[in-house]
């Protein structure tokens, strides 16, 4: 999929999950954004931050650069925030400037002087030399996305479980808790999650 | 709809079934990773920044148009001082007989990882190379083993290191470097490498930067 049309894409995935009050809500962070109100700047990074940065990181595969891009994210998001057009959604919108800025950065990284590849990191950015396509990006954004719309005590067991491959009868032992009760919020937040990211799943699953 | 909204929590269908569909992008610990507790700071120090230097030493920002009606009376007068400034400097270097050449001064953006740092820069060409002459009194001294160095970034991606100093206060610095190259300077925060390692390379850990628009 052309990068280009990377915004319509995400839009038409993204805004079918956008309740009323959060369509007025990015309309006056748009517009405080336009007066250079840095209520506005912090506000819009607290929704987003995150998820930008899980873009960044995703594609850089390195932690500093992926805070410098999504620095430069939010700042040309204030330089462009009178292009934003009233009514739509930031997410796609600030998605396809971090893809675009991760890219620029994935670039410069390639023109780098050569070294010895026996001696580069394994994860060097230089080594990467096809960036993530849209479809990928909007995945990184729905997993990132439905992960902070978990609970707090559900985020840390869905985490316990899956990235650091506990078991329930582990997960109840480490926290003090049952084992049920372990059982009972995972499946909860399986729920949750699985709700969210129903639109990643393909047609004949 | 999935089998997960029918199951209980013991169903291990409805977890396998979950498993399957997410495990995966879940499992990944980037998807889990936040940036550092500062980045917010960082982002709105830089919007700050570039917003109260854009008169002086860029052009504005294309979002700029309507912002609060103080900004641009104070950017249009800070511009007016700097040049009836320099205009003065100009009318002193002809008459004192000064050689004429090429230089260009730019304001040093802070990146958020101290409090309240500014500076300025001025770059001068010389047939040598570039000489770059800091003004940053404001970064506060630092010694026993820690220091700042300055960097050249051009647009290959190349790191050119020129110069150590413990702090901004009259420091000269020199390149070896085509301007036409370079499109950043950048001060970092250092610590010695100690004996055995191989060489001083940059910490990343940048506190004050600025672009080169000759």
């Amino acid at each position: 999929m052309p990068v280009v049309d990377l915004a319509e894409y995400a839009v038409d995935r993204m805004e079918q999950f956008r309740p009323a009050h959060v369509v007025q809500e990015d309309a006056a962070l748009a517009l405080a954004l336009t007066e250079g109100d840095e209520a506005a700047v912090r506000m819009l990074y607290e929704r987003f931050g995150g998820l930008v940065f899980t873009v960044a990181h995703c594609m850089l595969k390195d932690r500093q650069r992926a805070e410098e891009v999504t620095q430069h994210v939010f700042l040309q998001a204030w330089r462009n925030a009178d292009q934003f057009e009233p009514g739509r959604d930031f997410a796609p919108w600030l998605a396809t400037i971090a893809r675009r800025a991760a890219i620029d950065v994935l670039r410069r990284e390639q023109r780098r002087p050569a070294g010895s590849l026996e001696v580069a990191d394994l994860v060097d950015s230089a080594l990467v030399t096809l960036a993530p396509n849209a479809e990928q990006i909007e995945t990184v954004w729905s997993v990132r996305a439905a992960i902070e719309g978990l609970e707090p005590d559900e985020r840390e067991l869905v985490k316990m479980q899956h990235v650091e491959g506990h078991t329930h009868a582990e997960i109840a032992e480490r926290l003090g808790i049952a084992v049920g009760t372990v059982k009972s919020r995972l499946h909860r937040a399986h729920r949750r999650l699985a709700n969210r990211l129903a639109h990643l799943q393909g047609p004949n699953s | 709809m999935s089998e997960l909204d029918n199951a209980d929590e013991s169903n291990p269908e409805a977890n396998a079934e979950f498993d399957a569909q997410f495990g995966a992008l879940l499992a990944n610990p980037t998807m889990w990773d936040s940036p550092g507790d500062d980045l917010s700071d960082r982002v709105v120090s830089a919007i700050s920044s570039e917003s109260v230097n854009a008169a002086a030493t860029y052009a504005a920002p294309s979002g700029s148009h309507g912002r609060r009606s103080w900004v641009r009376p104070a950017l249009l007068g800070a511009a007016a001082a700097i040049a009836f400034l320099f205009g003065g400097l100009v009318l002193l270097s002809g008459l004192s007989g000064v050689e004429d050449v090429d230089s260009f001064s730019a304001e040093l953006v802070p990146t958020g990882r101290t409090d309240g740092q500014s500076g300025a820069i001025t770059v001068t060409l010389f047939d040598s190379g570039l000489r770059i002459e800091l003004d940053a009194a404001s970064l506060p001294r630092r010694d026993n083993g820690s220091f700042y160095a300055g960097w050249l970034t051009t647009v290959d991606g190349d790191l050119f290191p020129v110069g150590t100093f413990h702090d901004g206060v009259k420091v000269t610095l020199w390149a070896g470097v085509e301007l036409e190259r370079v499109e950043m300077f950048t001060i970092t925060l250092e610590a010695a490498a100690g004996r055995g390692n191989e060489g001083q390379g940059s910490s990343g850990e940048v506190v004050l930067r600025t672009e080169i628009n000759p």
